[in-house]
C-alpha cells in the first residue's frame, strides 16, 4: 500500500481543517496528489476512492467544501487507523527489576485514588489522608512507591518529612536506584532529603556521591554531605577544605564534623576557629566532643583568656567586652564535662569568683559568674556539691542552676530539707531582700513545675537538652504544695494516690468550672486530672462537657473531644450514657472520640 | 439471615460519610426500636430523625443477591444513613426482637414481590409501543441530527485553528438543543470536540498545547460527521418502520443517547444467566464533556471469555446521591447479566450478585482465555478501530512470552516474537503503570497474562498498549486502580 502518498493527503487535509474548509476549494497542493492516488488506485481500489474524495474537495465550492473535506478526512483517518506501527525493532533486553516482594495490590480505588492525589497534588488536608493510609498499611503496594518518592519534593514539608521518615523505610534498599536517578545535586529541600535517605540506606556505597556533592552541590546539599563524613583521613581533608567556604552554614557543618575527630589537623582547625571569628560556630560542636585533646585546647585558651581579663584596664570597653564574651564562649565549651582537668579549672575560677564578679563593662563579671555557676551545675559531682552547699550565697539569677545541681548531687530528702524553706516565703513588704526571696521561690516553683523543661544557654542562646533527673522528688513537696495551695505546683506533682491533692484538684476544678464559659479556663486542670489518673477525671470531663453544651462553646467541646481517648477504657459506659442526653450537634462532635476510646487496645 | 460485617455495610454505603453518620445514629441511641421478621429475612426499626415522626427504615434480605433498603426519610441517598445505622446496630449485637412486619412495610414487600412477578409476566408479553409518540420523538431527533450536521459543517468551515475557549462555549450553548431533541449522546460527542479547546479549569489551551490537539480534533469531527450520517439513516429506518426495535448490532443507538432499559436488553436477547465475572481493572475519572464522574470496571466474563465493562455515571449535580463503584477483588456471581450492544468490550449491567473468593482455578481460567497470537489481535483491533464510531481503546487479555525493553521502551512479546510497545501516553485519566514493571518480581514478566488497553497515536501513527493488570496463576496484580 502506498502509504507515503496517503500520509501526504492526511497532512493536507489536516492543514485545511485547521485553516477552515473555505480555503479547500481548488487547493493546488491537494490537487497535485490526485494523479499519484489514481495511479495507486489501479492496484488498490481504496486509493481510487481517496482520489475521488480529493477531487471532490478540490472541485467543491463554499457550500459543499465542508462536507467534502469531512468525507475525505474520515476516509483517510479510517485507512490510517489500519496502518499503525506496532513493534519496535531491536534486541529485546530484560527489564532491570527491583524485587520488593509481591506487595499487596488489594487497596481499593476508594482509598488508593485519594491517596495518589494527596501524594501528587497540592492543597490542604493531604497529610491526614497520607497518615490514615499509612496506619491502614496501604503503602505496602508497588503502585504507591513512585508517588511516595515524588512526595519528597512536596512543598508541604511535614508531608515530605513524614514520607521520608515513615513511608520510604518500608521499601528498604530497593528504592536506591530510583532515588539516585532523581537526585539533583544542585537542588534544595527535596533533593537534600533524597541525599540524606541515600546516605542512610547505603553509607558504604555512597562515598563517591558524597565527594561529588561536596564539589558540585548546592549549599544545602553540601551541608547534608558534610554531616555524613566520618573520621577517616580522606574525610578529614574534605572537612578542612570546607572550612574555606564563604558560607557560615557550611563552615559550621565542617566544624561539627571535625569535632568528631581526634587527629592533629582537626584539633588545629578547631583551635584556629576558637581563636578566630568562627568561635561561635565552634562552641556547639566542641561542647559535644568527648576528645581530651579538644578539651585541653579549650582549657588552655580559657585559662589564657581569664588571666588576660585580670591584667586589662577595665576602661577599654569594646575590646574588653569582646574578651569577656570570648571567655564566656570558652566556658560554654566546658558544659556537661565532669573530668578532673575541667573540674580543677572551673573550681579554680570559682575560687576567684569575687575578683571575676568585680569586673565591670557591657558584659560584666556578673555574667561570668552566672555562666560559671551554670557550667558547674552541669559538671562534676564536686563542682555541683560546691555550688549546692553554698546555695544561700547565690542571687536569684543563679538559683535555678544551683537548685538543679542540688537535685543532681543530693538525696531527695536533703534537697527538700535545704530548699523547701524558700517555698514558704510569703511576699509582703516591697524590699530588695523580699524581691530576691520571691524570685528564688518562683525559681523553685518553675523548676519543680517543669515549665523550665526546655532551657537555653544564655551565651549562645542554643537550646540545651531536656534534663531528666534520675532521683524522684521527695513526696513531701506535694504535701507542701497542697498546704500552700499552690495550684501550679500541685498540677505538676499530683499523684493519683494522694487524697489531699485529689481533693484539692477536684475543688479547684469545681471552682473553675463555675466561672467557666468556654473551656479555656479548666483545660489545664482537666488535662492534669486525666494525666495522673485522678479518680474523678471522667466525671469532671462529663461536667465540663455539660458546661460547654450549656454555654454553646463549640471550641470547648472540640477540645474536650480530643481528651476523651486519653481517659481509661472504663469511662466508656458513662460516656455512652451521656451521649444520648446531649444535643445532636454535640453528639456529632463527640461520638467519634468515644468510638476511638472504645476501640483503644 | 446472611451474616453481615462492617465491611459489608461500608461497601453498601454510597460514601464513607453515610457509613459514619449511620454508625453515629446507633451511638446517639436514635433507634427507638429494633426488630426482625420471624423468618429473619427483614430487619426493621424506628429511627428518630430531624422530622417530627421517627423514620421507619428496613433492610430486606429476601433476595440476598440484591438487598433492598427502605426508609421513610426524604434522603436521596440509597441506602440512607438510617438503613445503614440499622445494619450497624445489628452488627454491633444490639438486640433485635422478632415482631410483626409493619403494615406499610409488608405492603411494600408485597408490592415488590408482585412487581417481580408482574415483571416476570410482562417479560413474557410483547411490549406495546405508542407508535405515534415514538414517531413524534424520532422526528424531533431527526431535526436534532440536522442541527448537529449544521453545527459540524460550521465548525469545519470555521477551521480548528480558529477555535478558542469562547467559541467552544458558544457551540456548547447551541448544543443544548441536542439534549432537548433526545440526543444526549450526540451532545456529549460534540462536547468531546469542544472540550479540547479549554482546560478543566476553563483556561484556554496554549499554542503549544493546541498543536497537539489538532489531530484529535480532526478525528472528533470525522466522528461527528459519521454520527450524523449513521444516525440519520438509523432514525429514518425507524421512522419508516414503526415496529423496528432499537439496533443491537452496532452501538449507534447508544451514540444517539439511547438509555437502554434492562427490559429492552432482555427483549433483544442480550441477557446471560448465571455468569461469573472477575474484575481485572478499575478506573474512575471526571468526564468534563458529559459533566459527570465515570466509574469503569473491566471484567472478564468467565463463561464467554469476553472482556466487558461496567460503567457507573455520577453526574456532578447528583454526585452526593449516587453510590460510587469501587475496585472488586472477588468473583461476582451474577444470576442475570445484561449485555449492551457494542463492539469488542460491550457494557454490562446486573441488578444483583453474590460474591465469592477468587481461587487459583479462576486465574488459570482467565489465563486460558487470554490471546496468545498478537498478530491476530492486532489485526482484529485495527479492523475494529477504523470505524469512526468504534471504541478507540479496546481492552484485551494477552498471553505474553516476556516483557522486556528495546532502547529503554517497554515491550511485550508473544511466542512468535510479535511485539507491542507499552505506553502511558494518551491515557490521562488513568494512573501511569509502565514504570511499575521494574518494581515487580522478575517472574511476573515472563509467561503471564497482561490485561492491556490499546491506543492508536494519531500523530505518531503507532498502535501501542497500556498495561492494566497482570494475571498470574495465583492472582491478579493490578497496575492501575
Amino acid at each position: 500500500m502506498s502509504i507515503p502518498v496517503l500520509t501526504q493527503v492526511y497532512d493536507e487535509v489536516r492543514r485545511l481543517s485547521i485553516a477552515g474548509s473555505a480555503l479547500a476549494s481548488g487547493d493546488f497542493r491537494l490537487k497535485k496528489l490526485v494523479a499519484p492516488l489514481e495511479q495507486a488506485g489501479q492496484k488498490s481500489p481504496v486509493f481510487a476512492k481517496v482520489a475521488q474524495a480529493v477531487q471532490k474537495v478540490v472541485e467543491s465550492n463554499d457550500a459543499t467544501s465542508s462536507e467534502s473535506l469531512l468525507e475525505l478526512s474520515t476516509l483517510v483517518n479510517a485507512i490510517l487507523y489500519t496502518q499503525g506501527q506496532t513493534g519496535i525493532d531491536g534486541k529485546l533486553e530484560p527489564i532491570e527489576t527491583v524485587d520488593f516482594g509481591l506487595q499487596t495490590t488489594q487497596t481499593p480505588a476508594r482509598v488508593l485514588k485519594p491517596l495518589l492525589e494527596a501524594l501528587t497534588s497540592v492543597g490542604s488536608g493531604r497529610l491526614e489522608v497520607i497518615k490514615d493510609a499509612f496506619e491502614r498499611g496501604a503503602f505496602l503496594d508497588q503502585r504507591l512507591i513512585k508517588p511516595a518518592l515524588l512526595a519528597l519534593d512536596d512543598p508541604h514539608s511535614e508531608i515530605a518529612d513524614f514520607v521520608s521518615d515513615r513511608v520510604l523505610p518500608l521499601y528498604g534498599k530497593s528504592i536506591l536506584p530510583e532515588l539516585q536517578a532523581k537526585l539533583d545535586l544542585k537542588g534544595r529541600s527535596g533533593h537534600v532529603r533524597r541525599l540524606a535517605f541515600i546516605l542512610r540506606l547505603d553509607p558504604e556505597g555512597s562515598r563517591e556521591l558524597i565527594k561529588q556533592a561536596l564539589e558540585e552541590g548546592s549549599k544545602e546539599i553540601k551541608i547534608q554531605a558534610i554531616e555524613c563524613l566520618g573520621e577517616s583521613p580522606e574525610d578529614l581533608i574534605c572537612l578542612l577544605d570546607q572550612l574555606k567556604s564563604k558560607s557560615k552554614d557550611i563552615r559550621a557543618a565542617a566544624l561539627r564534623g571535625l569535632a568528631k575527630s581526634d587527629r592533629q589537623d582537626a584539633i588545629a582547625a578547631l583551635r584556629s576557629a576558637l581563636t578566630g571569628d568562627d568561635i561561635e560556630l565552634a562552641v556547639s560542636p566542641i561542647r559535644r566532643s568527648r576528645s581530651p585533646l579538644v578539651r585541653d585546647v579549650v582549657l588552655e585558651l580559657a585559662a589564657n583568656e581569664r588571666d588576660g581579663l585580670f591584667g586589662r584596664k577595665q576602661k577599654e570597653t569594646k575590646e574588653f567586652s569582646k574578651q569577656i564574651k570570648r571567655f564566656l564562649l570558652l566556658l560554654e565549651c566546658l558544659r556537661d564535662r565532669d573530668d578532673m582537668r575541667t573540674e580543677t579549672f572551673v573550681m579554680d575560677c570559682f575560687e576567684q569568683r569575687d575578683a571575676l564578679t568585680a569586673i565591670k563593662g557591657d558584659v560584666s563579671g556578673k555574667d561570668i559568674q552566672q555562666q560559671l555557676v551554670s557550667i558547674m551545675a552541669s559538671g562534676s559531682k564536686r563542682s555541683q556539691e560546691t555550688i549546692a552547699a553554698s546555695h544561700m550565697s547565690f542571687s536569684d539569677q543563679q538559683f535555678i542552676d544551683v537548685f538543679a545541681a542540688a537535685r543532681r548531687v543530693w538525696s531527695p530528702k536533703k534537697v527538700y530539707e535545704e530548699f523547701s524553706p524558700y517555698l514558704k516565703f510569703e511576699s509582703g513588704k516591697k524590699t530588695k531582700k523580699g524581691d530576691a526571696s520571691a524570685a528564688k521561690q518562683a525559681a523553685i516553683v518553675e523548676s519543680l513545675s517543669g515549665s523550665l523543661r526546655q532551657s537555653y544557654s544564655h551565651v549562645t542562646h542554643e537550646q540545651l537538652p531536656v534534663e531528666n533527673f534520675s532521683e524522684p522528688l521527695d513526696p513531701r513537696w506535694l504535701d507542701m504544695a497542697v498546704e500552700l495551695k499552690n495550684l501550679e505546683l500541685v498540677q505538676f506533682l499530683a499523684r493519683s494516690d494522694h487524697s489531699a491533692a485529689n481533693a484539692f484538684l477536684a475543688d479547684a476544678f469545681e471552682a473553675t468550672l463555675k466561672k467557666s464559659r468556654t473551656g479555656y479556663e479548666f483545660a489545664d486542670l482537666l488535662t492534669t486530672m486525666i494525666h495522673v489518673g485522678h479518680p474523678g477525671a471522667t466525671d469532671s470531663l462529663i461536667a465540663a462537657i455539660n458546661t460547654c453544651v450549656k454555654f454553646a462553646s463549640t471550641f470547648g467541646l472540640k477540645w474536650l473531644g480530643h481528651t476523651i481517648p486519653k481517659l481509661p477504657k472504663d469511662a466508656v459506659p458513662k460516656l455512652e450514657a451521656l451521649l444520648p442526653t446531649l444535643p445532636k450537634d454535640a453528639i456529632d462532635l463527640l461520638h467519634d472520640y468515644v468510638t476511638q476510646l472504645k476501640n483503644k487496645s | 439471615m446472611p451474616s453481615i460485617t462492617e465491611q459489608f455495610i461500608e461497601a453498601a454505603a454510597p460514601n464513607m460519610d453515610a457509613a459514619k453518620n449511620g454508625r453515629a445514629l446507633v451511638l446517639k441511641k436514635q433507634f427507638q426500636s429494633l426488630h426482625q421478621s420471624a423468618d429473619e429475612s427483614l430487619l426493621f426499626g424506628l429511627c428518630q430523625g430531624s422530622g417530627k415522626e421517627p423514620y421507619l427504615c428496613s433492610a430486606d434480605f429476601a433476595a440476598p443477591e440484591s438487598v433492598v433498603y427502605r426508609c421513610s426519610c426524604p434522603s436521596r441517598q440509597f441506602p440512607c444513613k438510617h438503613s445503614l445505622g440499622l445494619l450497624y446496630a445489628y452488627v454491633q449485637g444490639n438486640p433485635f426482637t422478632v415482631a410483626e412486619v409493619p403494615e406499610q412495610l409488608a405492603a411494600k414487600r408485597d408490592k415488590a414481590a408482585a412487581r417481580v412477578e408482574k415483571k416476570k409476566e410482562e417479560s413474557d408479553k410483547p411490549k406495546t409501543v405508542n407508535k405515534t409518540a415514538l414517531a413524534k420523538k424520532i422526528k424531533v431527533q431527526l431535526e436534532g441530527i440536522d442541527h448537529l450536521e449544521k453545527l459540524t459543517l460550521d465548525l469545519v468551515r470555521l477551521g480548528i485553528g480558529n477555535m478558542n475557549a469562547k467559541s467552544a462555549h458558544e457551540i456548547e450553548e447551541q448544543a443544548k438543543q441536542l439534549g432537548n431533541a433526545y440526543l444526549p449522546g450526540a451532545q456529549a460527542a460534540l462536547h468531546n470536540y469542544t472540550k479540547l479547546f479549554y482546560l478543566e479549569r476553563g483556561e484556554e489551551e496554549s499554542a503549544k498545547q493546541r498543536e497537539t490537539i489538532y489531530s484529535e480534533a480532526l478525528d472528533q469531527l470525522g466522528r461527528l460527521h459519521s454520527l450524523v450520517k449513521q444516525g440519520r439513516a438509523y432514525l429514518t429506518r425507524r421512522l419508516e418502520d414503526a415496529d423496528l426495535k432499537p439496533e443491537t448490532e452496532t452501538g449507534i443507538a447508544a451514540w444517539l443517547g439511547q438509555a437502554w432499559q434492562l427490559r429492552e436488553l432482555k427483549d433483544a436477547g442480550l441477557v446471560q444467566n448465571h455468569v461469573e465475572l472477575i474484575q481485572l481493572a478499575f478506573n474512575s475519572y471526571d468526564d468534563v464533556a458529559r459533566k459527570e464522574f465515570v466509574d469503569n470496571g473491566v471484567w472478564m466474563n468467565m463463561a464467554t471469555g469476553k472482556i466487558q465493562i461496567t460503567q457507573n455515571f455520577r453526574p456532578y449535580k447528583a454526585v452526593k446521591h449516587i453510590k460510587s463503584d469501587d475496585s472488586f477483588f472477588e468473583v461476582a456471581q451474577v444470576p442475570e447479566l445484561c449485555v449492551y450492544p457494542g463492539g469488542v468490550n460491550p457494557r454490562i449491567r446486573w441488578e444483583g450478585m453474590i460474591a465469592r473468593a477468587i481461587k487459583n482455578d479462576d486465574c488459570e481460567r482467565i489465563r486460558n482465555l487470554g490471546k496468545a497470537d498478537f498478530a491476530a489481535v492486532i489485526k482484529e483491533v485495527k479492523s475494529h478501530i477504523k470505524g469512526p464510531l468504534a471504541d478507540k481503546q479496546p481492552i484485551y487479555a494477552l498471553n505474553f512470552s516476556r516483557i522486556g525493553q528495546v532502547n529503554g521502551n517497554p515491550v511485550i512479546e508473544d511466542k512468535q516474537g510479535e511485539r507491542l510497545a507499552l505506553t502511558d501516553e494518551g491515557f490521562h485519566d488513568e494512573p501511569t503503570s509502565c514504570h511499575l514493571l521494574s518494581l515487580l518480581p522478575r517472574a511476573l514478566l515472563d509467561h503471564q497474562t497482561l490485561i492491556v488497553r490499546f491506543q492508536h497515536d494519531l500523530d505518531q501513527r503507532l498502535l501501542r498498549v497500556k498495561p492494566l493488570s497482570i494475571v498470574t496463576p495465583s492472582g491478579i496484580v493490578r497496575l492501575t486502580l
